[in-house]
């Protein structure tokens, strides 16, 4: 049954985010489009900004897309476990572990996804930058004679990293945003749950987010508190992803992590054992 | 053992408010109960808590001889009383969905009746009508074989030819031995097609008993819901 309870959130949670995946790719091409230079004509000054701004607001809609993507798994999941759809989500002959995890899974697989493409648009924003001040250089120096103006808007002189840095960045960004994204989604399942369950189940307006800042701080200072009781200081390495000191995650606070989404997630399943009632 | 559903003692309260209250019920297999009694006395929430939608209750209750989870969700089929399928979702998909999920789903039947209640399997449930959405939602529940049926308030809110219909679908796609548990308003329509009298008031089972019984009296249950319910109009 899991099986199926996974094609068929992969299937639902994958048609919200289509639109998100979608949107980034279209824009992100479009951001390379609008910074290519027509052969070899010079680039004009509104080029230069339509440009500029385009790639400019494709790294502000990077964040934008989380932040949606955030909100829509959430609302989703809501409504397929506690709204009116969870009539049929909680009339399937699954356990309640099962139904979770094919939820947890989905929705962090998808997410994940989205912080992939968030990573791999700003790279694709500030290279789109590059090749356009680049461009700009070219034009300064070879239509206008300005050598050491043109210069300075060389990738050389900007001191911006190389796409294999890039790479190695993003992908240890991805690995460390993957555990606190294991986290913070049993963390998200926990509060929709009480969210459900008398007498949290009236609550609305501040509660529910003072009750998830609860939680998050909860989080944060356990792994801190944890972490320093244990003081086992030994840095993660994923076949050489992590190894120096960009976005280091130590061993203890990784483990502290995993715990506690543990200890959330069967907490969790308990309130949907026990105390669920369906409005 | 004989008994569709055993409650022992279920209590079930939201906040201090107590809706049903040491409630004690055993139906047996094979019938057609029609449950019954005033708005708010606990009908649904006693169906909702067979269906396994309410956990957070006290008490045994037992389908099938089971405590409720995955094993009786597989052999009940619940018809709420509110419209559960995804907007997106065409009449198709949701066959398809529930064909995937319950054993005793049979999908052909469910494509027949699609056809005999004239929808279009390609429609999704955003642009039906609320009594389309019903119908859909009628055949995905009578198109499996299941032991139990649990229907809230079928006939709620339909004109007196569908109300006909659906009885005619419930009762011709039933298995023999299947039971149904069936909340209505509508005593005098459904009186000759239940089995028991399930009257529920005042947190308590106030009646339960045959139709044979009942009529044995020389009472109609339309004549009994009066009695029992006298404030309830």
């Amino acid at each position: 049954m899991l099986a199926k309870l996974l094609k068929n959130e992969f299937i639902q949670t994958g048609r919200m985010y289509l639109w998100l995946l979608g949107i980034g790719i279209v824009g992100g091409g479009l951001g390379a489009l609008a910074t290519m230079k027509p052969g070899s004509a010079e680039i004009s000054l509104a080029q230069f900004f339509v440009g500029f701004l385009w790639n400019f607001l494709l790294i502000l809609a990077a964040s934008v897309l989380q932040t949606v993507g955030l909100i829509v798994t959430l609302v989703s999941t809501n409504r397929s476990l506690f709204s009116e759809r969870g009539y049929l989500t909680l009339s399937l002959p699954v356990s309640t572990t099962e139904l979770l995890l094919s939820k947890f899974v989905a929705n962090v697989s998808f997410m994940l996804l989205n912080i992939a493409e968030a990573v791999a648009l700003v790279y694709v924003a500030i290279t789109n930058m590059i090749r356009l001040f680049k461009n700009a250089g070219d034009t300064l120096i070879n239509n206008y004679g300005m050598q050491d103006f043109g210069d300075m808007f060389t990738a050389e002189s900007l001191g911006l990293p190389s796409t294999g840095e890039w790479v190695r960045v993003g992908a240890n960004a991805l690995v460390v945003v993957f555990m606190f994204l294991v986290l913070a989604m049993t963390v998200a399942l926990f509060v929709l749950t009480v969210s459900h369950v008398r007498p949290f189940q009236s609550a609305t307006g501040f509660w529910i987010p003072a009750f998830i800042v609860a939680c998050s701080l909860f989080c944060y200072f356990a792994v801190k508190q944890i972490s320093d009781l244990l003081k086992l200081s030994v840095p993660l390495r994923f076949g050489g992803v992590f190894g120096d000191e960009v976005m280091k995650l130590n061993m203890t606070t990784a483990i502290v992590m995993v715990g506690l989404s543990i200890g959330f997630f069967f907490l969790t399943n308990w309130l949907m054992r026990r105390k669920i009632s369906l409005k | 053992m004989t008994e569709m559903i055993q409650l022992k003692q279920m209590t079930k309260s939201y906040g201090s408010k107590v809706v049903l209250e040491h409630i004690d019920l055993a139906i047996p297999r094979g019938a057609i109960v029609g449950l019954m009694g005033p708005n708010g006395c606990g009908k649904t929430t006693m169906m909702k808590i067979i269906a396994g939608m309410i956990n957070d209750y006290s008490g045994i209750v037992r389908i099938d001889g089971q405590p409720v989870g995955p094993h009786t969700k597989a052999v009940v089929a619940y018809l709420p009383d509110r419209t559960y399928l995804p907007q997106w979702m065409s009449a198709k998909q949701a066959i398809n969905y529930m064909a995937d999920f319950f054993k005793n789903f049979d999908k052909e039947k469910a494509l027949v009746m699609l056809s005999q209640f004239q929808l279009d399997p390609a429609q999704k449930v955003k642009t039906m009508s609320k009594g389309m959405q019903e119908k859909l939602l009628l055949l995905l529940t009578m198109s499996r074989a299941a032991k139990l049926y649990v229907l809230d308030e079928p006939l709620g809110g339909v004109d007196p030819s569908a109300r006909q219909f659906i009885m005619d679908t419930i009762l011709n796609n039933r298995p023999e031995d299947s039971t149904i548990l069936l909340s209505t308003h509508m005593i005098y329509d459904m009186e000759r097609v239940f089995d028991y009298a399930l009257m529920i008031g005042r947190k308590q089972v106030l009646l339960f008993d045959s139709v044979e019984n009942l009529e044995a009296q020389g009472k109609t249950l339309n004549e009994l819901f009066q009695e029992v319910f006298p404030y309830a109009g």
